[in-house]
């Protein structure tokens, strides 16, 4: 193509002045003109600053849109695959710098910037900023998860740093209301955007650790550009933020904006409302878990009764049937052999008694009479059995009894 | 064991206790006296539980701060 165009130039070139006089097609005019454009240094590899207008995205994914200024207006389009790079959202009234080259579109007879990157005007510059800022607190540990506080389960109050017209303060009033009526939110209002911002904000900050009545903050506001929630990205109120010793919740700007306030905070919520959940707890939630605490305790403390009145059960069974009749029956084993022991001994004892006895008997049998009678002698006793042992003793009783060998009779003197 | 419950304990410290005490009767491995005293201070952690929660309703629900901007 560009072959082409170098010949209508030269064309051009050979008939200098001559415009006038010939009748040209407007394709030729577009193409001369599209010619002169394109091989102008000046007009490539340029960088365009200006606001976003009439920004419109086709199917095609290509991108149609215009920059303008106070003084004018410069059509740009970008196409689908430059457009798919791009890291942000391009959307009207956004300032922008574009880079691209300025070329014409034949067609409408138009020229216009063919954008091949592009990014918010100024942005660079912060984000530059915000980059090294983030690098050197991350660097000196502040961003550590050691030093993120616990949000407290049940807090006094919540302080909520943030505008006093806005409707964050709205939001956080309104859902911490639905989740525990009578929570204290405590308004401590501050410029959450501009040059006095960060300044505004770490004297509300101050304000509420002098307070003492809140032990949760939540510091943020609504969202805007990267400019709006710049404040958040400020050192000193990110060095404040870490510093105080109540836990702070950042609810900065949307979910997809990060701020250096965010990164340095106790816990970081995507939004205000959200925010207002992690700080605030739900009352019911909160008696529900009381009360099923109350009901565990009662039911527990009767199964340790059931099962110690279980054991006791156990051991008095154990006791009855095994200890005591133990006992109860060694003692009687014991007494039984001692009263067999007794016996056999009285036994030994009587038989011993009675061979002395035989023995005795026949030592008597051996001195008696009965011998002495049987070897022809003979006694004589008195009527009463006594033995008699003189005549004189006789004749006092008159009468007696003479004893033999055989027998005996009756005696009397004549 | 606390005999009584501390003025400062908070919320959660007392939530944890009920957390530690039940779980302590559960095991199983506590005396019947332990059980008891266990049941004791559980009851009066969730009688202070109770009142902590119910304590916010006397409290002023919002305060706005007007002096921050001098």
């Amino acid at each position: 193509m560009s072959e082409d165009y170098y010949q209508e130039l030269n064309l051009f070139d050979q008939v200098p002045g001559r415009f006038a006089k010939k009748t040209l097609r407007v394709s030729d005019v577009n193409n001369y003109i599209k010619s002169l454009l394109m091989y102008d240094a000046n007009l490539s590899g340029i960088y365009v600053e200006g606001e976003i207008s009439n920004f419109k995205r086709y199917s095609s994914g290509h991108a149609y849109f215009s920059l303008k200024d106070q003084g004018g207006v410069l059509k740009c389009v970008m196409f689908a695959n430059q457009f798919r790079k791009l890291d942000f959202q391009p959307s009207d009234g956004l300032k922008v710098i574009a880079f691209g080259n300025i070329n014409v579109y034949e067609r409408d007879g138009v020229y216009q910037l063919y954008v091949d990157s592009m990014h918010p005007d100024g942005i660079g510059a912060l984000y530059e900023k915000y980059e090294q800022l983030k690098k050197k607190l991350a660097g000196e540990g502040l961003f550590s998860e050691e030093f993120k506080k616990e949000i407290p389960l049940l807090p006094k109050a919540v302080a909520a740093i943030t505008s006093a017209s806005g409707a964050v303060i709205r939001d956080i009033m309104n859902v911490a209301g639905r989740r525990f009526p009578d929570m204290p939110v405590i308004l401590y209002p501050a410029q959450v955007q501009g040059a006095d911002a960060p300044r505004d904000l770490i004297k509300a900050l101050k304000k509420v650790q002098a307070d003492g009545r809140a032990d949760v903050i939540i510091i943020g506001r609504g969202g805007g550009s990267i400019e709006d929630l710049w404040a958040f990205n400020d050192e000193a109120l990110a060095r404040e933020i870490f510093a105080c010793p109540i836990p702070v919740i950042t609810a900065v700007g949307h979910e997809t904006d990060f701020t250096i306030c965010d990164f340095v905070a106790d816990l970081r919520a995507p939004t205000p409302s959200a925010a207002a959940e992690l700080a605030v707890p739900v009352y019911e939630g909160l008696m529900y878990q009381i009360d099923q605490y109350r009901l565990k305790l009662s039911s527990l403390l009767d199964n340790v009764v059931a099962i110690k009145k279980r054991e006791l059960g156990r051991s008095e069974a154990a006791l009855g049937a095994h200890s005591l009749k133990s006992i109860l029956d060694a003692k009687n084993t014991l007494l039984e052999k001692h009263s067999s022991n007794l016996t056999a001994l009285a036994g030994s004892l009587l038989k011993l008694e009675n061979l002395k006895l035989d023995r005795l008997s026949s030592e008597l049998k051996a001195y008696s009479h009965e011998n002495t009678l049987s070897r022809g002698y003979a006694l004589v006793k008195s009527t009463e059995g006594t033995l008699i042992k003189s005549i004189s003793e006789f004749r006092q009783s008159g009468s007696g009894e003479l004893v033999m060998r055989d027998g005996s009779i009756n005696i009397c003197e004549v | 064991m606390s005999e009584d419950i501390q003025k400062d304990l908070t919320f959660e410290q007392a939530m944890a206790r009920l957390e530690e005490i039940t779980g302590n009767m559960e095991s199983g491995k506590l005396t019947l006296d332990e059980s008891i005293a266990a049941f004791e201070e559980g009851s009066k952690l969730v009688k202070y539980c109770r009142e902590k929660l119910e304590a916010y309703g006397a409290k002023i629900k919002e305060i706005t701060e007007g002096e921050c901007n001098e």
